[in-house]
């Protein structure tokens, strides 16, 4: 049973953010977080702004690069040919969020929002290199989505601002990508791990740009960047991804829980980042 | 021979109504006026309640009644009378209830008990079964001043609120004849039943009586306990059955029944609680943790000599069916074999968490885990084949059980086969490593598991002025198929169309007595006491039929359905037509009563739990199974099942197969999965996000089912039960599969990645 709580609803960007920064209120995108931890008693807000109503933030471009407001659903991504063809890391995080309910409810805006060191869509948006369009009552910003995050469930948005839009790089020819995501189980489960990965291929098959993001291994979503800048020139053999395992060990920070050991995330790290970067380098070579 | 329609597949009398919707679960249940409960919990494991101020929550608007432990001292219990509606003077675990609200909403329900304020003082937790034993801190200042009810046999100053001792042969001298011994430790965490409907309860009580509206699978043990609890009589206590949820044993129990009742007793005006699923995995009930020290023995050539286990159940804070898992569990402890010299010495413990309760089985998958175990690493040492070992051991007709049973109707041996078929079992080597490097193997497992005894049921049944027939009987259908099985089995004798009979819903106010839907009891005694009341219908009809036709009563036969007479073959009768012929108009109605009860052939076990018979009758089957490990992930995937279980005869093959399936894939789950995870008495995986049960696409392997048929003697048309023994050998067949995949003798449920990843550091 939710608590009693005032909804707002706004139809502007700019009437979001207003109310925002008057009520102090939480914004609500589909609400496949914020509901469920009001329903379980956890969280309590006083009042709630649905963002539902704004236009503004709907819907998707892929005209120059992925441009896609913050409202846009995991489903929508999940069926679009196009973001399963070209964003495939991206398309591999939005299908495996929840169940289908989940995602045609939920949102990746919500998702980045949300800001959990498990989020699915998150990894794969750092390694395509995506930039945040934040909206607030004194204007537009742009973030990296890399700068986004200041520690678990918080992030860079100020008093009165939102997502508005991201915008990701179009991949470059000769690139493949990836997502692994760990789980308990096969469906309906929160990534106990997930690795991101984006290489682009030279012609003679060595790599030119690696990026590689790691999920619940740290506080926030990671770039793993001393593997990043080891790979390139490599062509990945053994004795590379044996490196690799190694660097990207030495950058994630899990910690220990219950859910699992800070050593048992590394070890998933290590080969979970092994077998994500050759199935990113298999589709830069147009082989899966 | 057969007779129809047993061993029918007919569908499901239940589907309908529950894939469209229509059936009424407890939550869809509402009464007028009724006010909705909200309880307030306890934040803390064990600890001290220096004060309740319960007075704001009174002042708000719309609030009619407030309770706490103070203004409410009933105790009440199953087997030991221990547990308080809301905690008195201590907190005994996290999630118990302290407070209870009742309001004109939900959210006023709520907000209510937000504004209770409880003062508590932390008290030494008693987290473990080592914990209880030490006596760290006590749970329960005086076990021995509680009322017991029978069944339970609390030890003075302890932590330990129930013993089991089972001995069968000499033990030390059956060591001394083993040629190899194996030891080994087994610990079960705790898991829960994840009902799809939570614990839901409406009641509409004053001093007089009360009027239940439960998802019960007890619900004359229920209102008993609610009659012995709030000082009713029990004429006086109406428990009406809503649809059930899934039950898998948590709604045994009463549970949320006493604070209805309290809170309605105190608001005058029916009240309705629920859990949400947080508080089903605080406050409902759980499978307790267990751990085994199991100690076995075997000659070089083979046969078992000797075992000796040391088991100790962990209850949590109150009794609850602890000591019934003991009882039923010890007697199953040693699994299906022929053991000349077996020692059980068994205990159940309380600590400071959420109280244990049945769980599909009564404690036989533990035990299963445990003694299969033994069986794979004595097979290992012998160097023998785990079937073969096992088949060499297995109990067959005219054997010697450990209970000390001269056993009959044993179908272990064929239902172990068949499991190892199911899995290709002899074509396959004990483990193997695929092309792409993952590690793959295969393992066993078996039961034997006791139904309650004695116990008893009666059935009526009323034959309606359209020649329909209804079934009135208590067992409640948990999915298990009881409401198709017992029409098909009223129909065997009645010889009409199975379509025309239907079970009445189950209240205590019409519905003629049942013990309990559990320990698979249901279509074994129920069944028996339909055939009775069926074969009296048949003799109450046929005076009709004299009348009617005006012949002799003495001439009327019945076979197979047709009434004729032997005086005049023109005249026949089909029980499908009763109705239509009129010969009921205006006679006395036509209705009969069966009852069963197993008493008489019961012979009451003695202090070591040995018995001519100590239960009505047996369930034994196995499980096989092929799982493949990611060496590299520890990810357990499962290959393929064979499951074999004697069945004794199947009246719905496609229930008994359901039932199985069902069991396969939640045996996965406490097998790979399932655990309730406390840290400092707060139970942090509350939810179903965290606590992991499979989905469907988890239980995509393959499954091969066999269902052996070695009729029991005293069942109807041979029945025995299939409700829990799917899950017992399902989670000990994949834990021994990873083993063996694994190289490394697993030794906990459930089998984690992580556990599998660092095996043996």
């Amino acid at each position: 049973m939710l608590p009693a709580f005032e909804l707002l609803t706004p139809t502007t960007i700019a009437e979001a953010c207003k109310m925002k920064l008057e009520t102090k209120g939480k914004l609500l995108a589909g609400g496949t977080d914020i509901l469920v931890g009001m329903h379980g008693g956890k969280e309590r807000y006083e009042t709630l702004i649905d963002l539902k109503g704004i236009e503004e933030l709907k819907g998707f471009d892929t005209k120059d690069g992925l441009d896609f407001g913050a409202l846009t659903p995991h489903r929508e991504f999940e069926q679009s040919a196009l973001i399963k063809e070209r964003y495939t890391a991206l398309y591999e995080g939005c299908s495996q969020v929840g169940s289908s309910q989940i995602r045609i409810r939920g949102t990746v805006g919500g998702n980045i929002c949300n800001a959990a060191p498990s989020a699915d869509s998150i990894g794969p948006l750092l390694v395509f290199g995506a930039t945040c369009v934040i909206a607030g009552a004194d204007g537009r910003r742009e973030v990296p989505l890399s700068e986004f995050f200041t520690g678990p469930k918080k992030t860079v948005l100020g008093e009165s601002e939102l997502l508005e839009r991201v915008l990701v790089p179009s991949p470059v020819n000769g690139s493949g990508s990836a997502y692994t995501k760990y789980t308990r189980r096969r469906a309906m489960d929160l990534a106990l791990l997930g690795v991101s990965c984006y290489v682009v291929l030279d012609a003679k098959g060595k790599i030119e740009v690696a990026r590689i993001a790691l999920t619940t291994a740290a506080p926030t979503p990671i770039r793993a960047t001393n593997a990043e800048e080891f790979l390139v020139g490599k062509t990945l053999d053994d004795a590379v991804l044996g490196e690799i395992s190694e660097l990207v060990a030495k950058q994630a920070k899990p910690r220990s829980s219950w859910r699992s050991s800070a050593e048992f995330r590394i070890e998933l790290v290590k080969e979970l980042t092994v077998r994500t970067l050759r199935l990113a380098e298999e589709r830069a070579k147009g082989e899966a | 021979m057969s007779i129809y329609p047993i061993g029918e597949c007919l569908p499901r009398k239940d589907g309908r109504a529950k894939v469209t919707g229509k059936s009424k679960f407890g939550a869809d249940w509402n009464v007028t006026g009724q006010l909705y409960a909200a309880v307030l919990h306890s934040p803390h494991g064990h600890a001290k309640i220096l004060s309740v101020d319960v007075s704001e929550a009174k002042k708000l608007p719309g609030v009619r009644a407030v309770l706490c432990g103070a203004c409410c001292e009933v105790l009440y219990g199953h087997m030991l009378v221990d547990q308080p509606i809301f905690a008195v003077n201590k907190v005994r675990y996290y999630g118990e209830p302290v407070a209870a609200v009742a309001a004109d909403d939900l959210r006023t329900a709520k907000e209510a008990v937000r504004l209770i304020k409880v003062e508590y003082e932390p008290l030494p937790l008693v987290d473990s079964i080592d914990d209880a034993l030490s006596k760290k801190a006590m749970v329960h200042d005086d076990l021995m001043a509680y009322q017991a009810l029978g069944g339970v046999s609390p030890v003075a100053g302890t932590n330990i609120v129930d013993t089991y001792t089972l001995k069968h042969g000499d033990i030390d001298e059956g060591f001394k004849q083993a040629d190899v011994v194996v030891e080994n430790e087994f610990y079960c965490a705790m898991g829960q039943h994840t009902p799809l409907e939570t614990h839901v309860a409406i009641a509409d009580a004053d001093e007089h009586g009360c009027h239940v509206y439960t998802p019960a699978q007890s619900p004359f043990m229920i209102r008993g306990v609610l009659a012995k609890a709030f000082g009713y009589r029990v004429d006086r206590v109406r428990v009406t059955c809503t649809e059930i949820g899934g039950g898998f044993g948590c709604k045994v129990e009463a549970r949320l029944e006493p604070i209805a009742i309290a809170l309605s007793r105190a608001a005058r005006k029916p009240v309705k609680i629920e859990n949400d699923r947080g508080e089903e995995f605080e406050s409902a009930l759980c499978r307790g943790p267990v751990r085994f020290r199991m100690k076995t023995g075997a000659t070089k050539d083979g046969k078992l000599v000797a075992q000796h286990m040391l088991i100790h159940w962990d209850t949590g804070a109150y009794t609850t069916f602890g000591p019934r898992i003991n009882f039923n569990a010890g007697f199953g402890a040693n699994g299906p074999y022929h053991i000349p010299n077996a020692f059980v010495d068994s205990y159940v413990v309380m600590t400071n968490k959420t109280l244990a309760t049945a769980y599909r089985g009564f404690g036989i998958t533990e035990v299963a885990c445990a003694h299969e175990t033994q069986m794979e690493a004595l097979a290992e040492k012998l160097g023998m084949d785990s079937l073969e070992f096992r088949l060499k051991n297995v109990l067959r007709d005219g054997m010697e059980s450990v209970t000390g049973e001269i056993v009959t109707s044993m179908g272990g041996a064929e239902c172990l086969e068949k499991a190892a078929e199911g899995i290709g079992w002899k074509d396959k080597p004990r483990r193997w490593v695929t092309e792409d490097g993952k590690l793959r193997g295969k393992g066993l497992a078996c039961y034997m598991k006791l139904t309650g005894t004695p116990s008893t049921t009666s059935a009526m049944l009323r034959v309606n002025d359209d020649g329909t027939v209804t079934l009135l009987e208590g067992s409640r259908e948990l999915g298990q198929g009881v409401e198709t099985a017992l029409p098909q089995i009223a129909a065997s004798v009645l010889g009409m169309n199975p379509e025309r009979i239907l079970m009445s819903p189950v209240d205590t106010a019409f519905t003629p007595y049942d013990k309990t839907t559990t320990a698979s009891r249901s279509t074994f005694h129920g069944g028996n006491a339909v055939m009775l009341a069926a074969k009296e219908i048949i003799e109450k009809l046929k005076p009709l039929v004299a009348k009617k036709w005006k012949v002799d009563l003495a001439s009327i036969v019945f076979k197979d359905g047709v009434f004729t007479s032997k005086n005049n073959n023109t005249l026949t009768l089909h029980m499908d037509d009763i109705g239509k012929s009129g010969i009921m108009k205006e006679e006395p109605p036509v209705l009969a009563t069966g009852t069963y009860g197993t008493k008489a052939l019961w012979d009451a076990p003695d202090k070591y739990h040995q018995s001519k018979r100590p239960a009505a009758f047996w369930m034994i089957g196995a499980q096989a199974a092929e799982v493949e490990i990611d060496p590299k992930t520890g990810t357990t995937k499962i290959i393929r099942m064979g499951a074999a279980h004697d069945v004794g005869k199947a009246i719905n093959p496609d229930s008994c197969r359901q039932q199985i399936e069902g069991s396969l894939v939640m045996g996965v789950g406490n097998a790979i999965m399932e655990e309730m995870i406390y840290q400092d008495g707060v139970l942090v995986n509350g939810n179903l996000v965290d606590y992991k049960i499979p989905t469907s696409m988890d239980a995509d392997f393959e499954m091969n089912i066999a269902l052996v048929e070695k009729p029991d003697p005293e069942g109807p048309h041979g029945v025995k039960g299939i409700g829990e023994p799917g899950l017992a050998p399902t989670a000990p067949s994949i834990i021994n599969a990873i083993s063996a995949a694994c190289e490394h003798r697993f030794t906990t449920m459930p089998v984690k990645p992580e556990d599998v990843l660092f095996r043996g550091e």
